[in-house]
């Protein structure tokens, strides 16, 4: 489940008007402590996006 | 509970045909873990289907008279919570009734979880509920909530939409061409 998304807001009043401000993010691992269960990494394939 | 509902009609200037409707609801309930670490959070996946019933029918009731073709669904927790408590409230039993809600949807539904004060806001993530991959669909509804979550409490949200972006055209997927199987194309 994708459900931990990183906040961030920009200090010099961006983007202007005229302006797109375009983001990537990554993370290392899942969110602290995470324990309400379904598919766990150690048990996805990785081959099809989903599991 | 609150109810946001937003209309556009009109995008750089075209009209937006037929209209993009948007509904958030929120449930706002006590976090019974607050202030303190207990490992088994299961009692909230069985507390989140009659709590998602309730959101996901007064959002539902929000979008008549458009159809749903997208969902998403969102947890703000209070400072005094983790994070993990609202994702406890979002898992398959909630997903499933807001599945149910909209007449069925095949993809999984796009989530998002944080810890934040009181006027915090948060975009809600929005994709077609049939096939993820359908770009057209990839959108969010912002809302903002004034007075909660408190400390203790959490807001449960869901959310719905009627069609894709306005003015969508950067290809991908498209919504005709969705088999509606497996959740992803």
């Amino acid at each position: 489940m994708p459900a931990d998304p990183m906040s961030a807001a920009a200090t010099v009043g961006t983007p202007l008007p005229d302006e797109i401000a375009v983001i990537c993010c990554f993370a290392n691992r899942g969110r602290p402590h995470l324990r309400v269960g379904g598919l766990s990494i150690d048990d996805a394939t990785g081959e099809d996006g989903l599991i | 509970m609150l109810t946001f509902v937003e209309d556009t009609r009109l995008e750089a200037g075209v009209e937006v045909d037929p209209v993009l409707r948007k509904v958030a609801v929120v449930a706002v309930v006590r976090n019974e873990y607050a202030g303190r670490f207990v490992d088994d959070l299961s009692p909230y996946y069985e507390a989140s289907v009659e709590l998602g019933e309730k959101i996901a029918g007064l959002a539902v009731e929000q979008m008549k008279p458009y159809g749903i073709e997208s969902y998403g669904k969102a947890a703000i927790v209070g400072l005094d919570g983790e994070q993990e408590h609202g994702v406890a409230l979002l898992t398959t039993p909630y997903g499933n009734v807001l599945r149910e809600a909209v007449g069925g949807g095949a993809a999984w539904i796009s989530s998002a979880t944080k810890r934040a004060q009181p006027g915090a806001s948060i975009d809600i993530p929005l994709a077609y509920k049939d096939a993820l991959y359908v770009r057209s669909h990839y959108d969010a509804m912002s809302i903002t909530l004034h007075d909660a979550p408190l400390p203790d409490e959490i807001a449960v949200i869901c959310c719905f939409a009627n069609r894709g972006r306005p003015h969508h055209r950067v290809g991908g997927l498209s919504i005709d061409d969705a088999i509606g199987e497996d959740g992803l194309t």
